[in-house]
């Protein structure tokens, strides 16, 4: 089924203005953003790691700016930053009779969400990669929604927070990067649920499949083929979903005809998705240059990492003096 | 103690807290009116390197080896240098680099910034004060800074830009609460230590705190005590002691070969005699008395070098691992401070360690004693809360000691609000303790001061120096006679039997 779906790709003979474009921004650009990210966070990291502590080997003439009490260990220190990490508990912390749950709360279900519908994502690559793990076309659709949708709403919410803290303390907070980054993630997650809720029929019964595929692939390459488009559907939840896949296998493979030919069905059948891949190639070039590295931040933290040495040894030998033993 | 009435109120900050704000302007205008030579506080502050200061070793280039500036640069030449050294300190700083870079400007911590809530300024909150040299950051290390400057907010530096990054890094206290609330753990004190630490390469302290590490430099004190005057006052707290007690408790200075070091603060022999009488006392009753020494050439816990530069903390550092060395001293005794706690358990005790001496802080011996029964306190007659000093809760790994201690000498002991990680800084750490910045002061320690006077305790018990120097100027000025400010120490004095 699959392998006459890539085949029918595969003879698609796309305009030369769409196999240019699908050229640059999709094959040219997807390469750059993903070696932009991976050589930029590389270079962050290896950074934070080789930049000396300070003069001397210590940090200011300190050894270490450890920031927790009782930590004598390395695991310990781990687990605090394992907890922020994946908690944010200090934002639950009480300052003056207020607790920020609405920001933790907002931060918390942004970060999870923005990570599952990352995972969702994975099974793209993992169908590409012919590892491809069944889920229900119903389920798919809605967790997926469900998910990019909550993280679409916390972002709003947290932008609106932006604003508003500014206002009360009288203290700028946000410059033209922080509202860029903003818009881009919109942008990106907008038009992603756009593309999904556009992607999928209203019911998941063969016949509204069926009648799916009937009215939205009626014309171009695709129109005909209707019986080998529902058995995709089914298997798969979306057209869309398939030739993503396609177009990231063939970027994986080298297949460059391929890719295109996946881009140029995707312009035509599902333009906002398009949309959606060429800000997220944007936002993977970003990640490393700007504030998104913080993802990568806290294991390098030297207030977090630090230890101190255990109490035991020093005070046992003040016993030892006062009982006479020493 | 005179009656307790309503304190002027600390904002609230569930409601809105801008309209509710201390009046600080206000409060400036008055102070004007009445200190008209501080009128112009902030800028008084600086001091430029001067001739008494070249004895405290403030001499541009003698830190900074590739250097030979010498005394007094021009405006010009000041932000040449602070340019020149920013960028070589953002290759030798692994964490002034992660700080600049990571911060998203979330604004969580702006209201958990004391100084932020004294005076509601715009650049006197962490992200606000780290954005002054976010700005240069980004202008100086980022392409997209210089070729979009204005719309990343990435500045070129200009004299009257240091002017702002001088006053307000001179306004940081480096009490870490920020560091703690932060969900990265963005430590915006090591941001002003590397600040700071390039202003006093170029000759440029606050002058409190340089003139107190020019003592610090030539007599390993900060009040600049030589062992005559140190005895002398040891000789009278030993007659008061025996009037006191009936017991012939003896203080010993600069014994040869004793086993026990102790180091006090230098105030303990001026404003906080209590606490130094609450030291001899618990030695004597341990039956340490032989066995230890204060030292005239180290008669210093505290250690200024944190608030200047990485060579005055190493170098007072270095002349207690010295003495203690020379003396042939097993443990050394840590008394009273905050700040110096820092120092001296992030850097002197790990050098003490390699010697094989070990180190302990004078409260955790004081609570295993309680503990064991080695001394009998009795309960005193006040509740008393208790003030997490920044750099024991948050840079020092020591909480639960003076709360073991308290409980067992206080008829009720209270616990603050905001305690442990989530203490508040008394408003006069990094040594704004200089009278040009009362305004500052009386204000930045009033969330704290108004904290503990919540619990309704008589006493606001703290093992720092700093503070209590620094609380009773804020209880006199806004709950004047309601509660005292007093030394762990000093009620373990008061209470032990001896």
């Amino acid at each position: 089924m699959v392998s006459e779906f890539v085949k029918l790709v595969s003879q698609i003979s796309a305009p030369p203005a769409a196999v240019a474009t699908a050229a640059v921004l999709y094959v040219g650009l997807a390469y750059f953003a993903v070696i932009v990210l991976i050589v930029g966070v590389l270079f962050k990291v290896i950074r934070w790691v080789v930049t000396p502590k300070g003069p001397g080997g210590l940090y200011w003439g300190l050894y270490r700016l450890t920031l927790y009490p009782n930590v004598h260990s390395f695991w310990k220190a781990a687990g605090w930053i394992f907890v922020r990490m994946f908690t944010f508990y200090t934002l639950l912390k009480e300052n003056f009779g207020y607790v920020s749950a609405g920001f933790w709360l907002g931060l918390i279900l942004f970060h999870y969400s923005i990570w599952a519908t990352l995972l969702f994502h994975g099974n793209t690559i993992a169908y590409a990669l012919g590892m491809y793990f069944h889920v229900p076309e119903a389920v798919k659709y809605w967790l997926g929604l469900g998910a990019g949708a909550l993280a679409f709403v916390c972002l709003i919410y947290l932008a609106i927070r932006r604003a508003y803290v500014q206002a009360k303390t009288k203290v700028k907070i946000n410059y033209f990067d922080d509202w860029l980054l903003i818009f881009l993630l919109l942008i990106i997650m907008g038009f992603g649920l756009a593309a999904k809720i556009t992607a999928y029929p209203t019911q998941f019964t063969e016949s509204a499949i069926t009648a799916y595929v009937l009215s939205h692939y009626s014309t171009g390459p695709l129109a005909g083929h209707t019986h080998l488009l529902v058995e995709l559907m089914k298997e798969y939840g979306s057209i869309m979903f398939v030739l993503v896949g396609l177009w990231f296998k063939a970027l994986m493979t080298g297949n460059i005809h391929l890719a295109i030919n996946a881009i140029y069905l995707l312009w035509l059948y599902h333009p906002l998705e398009l949309v959606h891949i060429f800000f997220a190639e944007m936002f993977l070039i970003y990640i490393p240059w700007g504030k998104m590295i913080h993802m990568f931040m806290m294991p390098f933290n030297p207030a977090l990492y630090g230890k101190f040495e255990p109490k035991d040894p020093a005070l046992s030998l003040a016993i030892d003096i006062v009982e006479g033993r020493r | 103690m005179s009656e307790r009435k309503i304190p002027p109120p600390i904002p609230t900050l569930k409601k809105d807290p801008i309209p509710e704000s201390p009046k600080f302007e206000e409060w400036k205008k008055w102070y004007a009116e009445k200190f008209p030579e501080s009128a112009k506080w902030i800028n008084a502050r600086k001091l430029v390197v001067e001739k008494f200061l070249y004895e405290a070793h403030f001499v541009p280039g003698k830190f900074v080896k590739t250097r030979d500036l010498w005394f007094k640069l021009s405006p010009e030449e000041r932000v040449r240098f602070f340019v020149e050294r920013f960028k070589e300190v953002l290759k030798q700083n692994r964490a002034l680099r992660l700080y600049l870079e990571n911060c998203t400007h979330c604004g969580y911590c702006i209201d958990k910034c004391h100084m932020w809530m004294a005076t509601r300024d715009y650049h006197n909150s962490p992200v606000g004060r780290a954005d002054l040299i976010r700005a240069i950051f980004k202008y100086y290390d980022k392409i997209t800074g210089r070729l979009f400057s204005k719309l990343v907010d990435a500045k070129e530096l200009t004299e009257q830009l240091l002017e702002e990054i001088w006053i307000y890094f001179h306004q940081c206290t480096e009490c870490r609460r920020c560091a703690y609330f932060c969900p990265f753990g963005i430590d915006t004190a090591e941001i002003t230590r590397a600040v700071r630490q390039i202003f006093a390469e170029m000759g440029m302290v606050y002058e409190f705190v340089g003139n107190t590490v020019r003592s610090l430099m030539n007599t390993g004190n900060h009040m600049f005590l030589n062992a005559k005057a140190i005895r002398a006052v040891f000789d009278w707290v030993e007659q008061e002691l025996k009037e006191e007690t009936g017991r012939d408790i003896h203080i010993p200075l600069d014994r040869p070969k004793a086993k026990i070091l102790f180091l006090p603060s230098s105030t303990d022999v001026f404003t906080n005699i209590d606490t130094l009488k609450g030291f001899a006392k618990v030695m004597y009753a341990l039956g340490l008395q032989d066995k230890y020494t204060f030292s005239s050439e180290v008669f210093e816990v505290g250690n200024f070098g944190l608030f200047v530069s990485d060579y005055h903390l190493m170098k007072q550092g270095n002349r207690i691992v010295e003495v203690a060395t020379r003396l042939g001293a097993e443990l050394v005794i840590f008394g009273e401070c905050g700040h110096g706690w820092r120092a001296f358990k992030n850097y002197v005790v790990p050098e003490l360690e390699k010697r094989g001496i070990k180190a302990i802080h004078f409260l955790q011996l004081v609570a295993w004693a309680i503990k064991k029964g080695k001394i009998k306190v009795r309960k005193l007659d006040y509740v008393v809360t208790y003030h997490d000093p920044c750099n024991l809760v948050r840079a020092g790994d020591l909480v639960e000691e003076p709360r073991i201690v308290l409980k067992a000498v206080a008829k009720e002991f209270r616990e603050r609000e905001h305690n442990r990680h989530r203490t508040l800084c008394c408003g006069a750490g990094t040594g704004l303790l200089g009278e040009d910045v009362m305004p500052l002061r009386v204000w930045a320690g009033w969330p704290s001061v108004y904290d503990a006077w919540k619990t309704g305790a008589q006493i606001l018990a703290t093992p720092c120096s700093i503070d209590k120097a620094q609380f009773p100027v804020v209880i006199e000025y806004h709950i004047p006679g309601q509660m005292m400010c007093k030394g762990v120490s000093d009620l373990v004095g008061w209470a032990i039997e001896l």
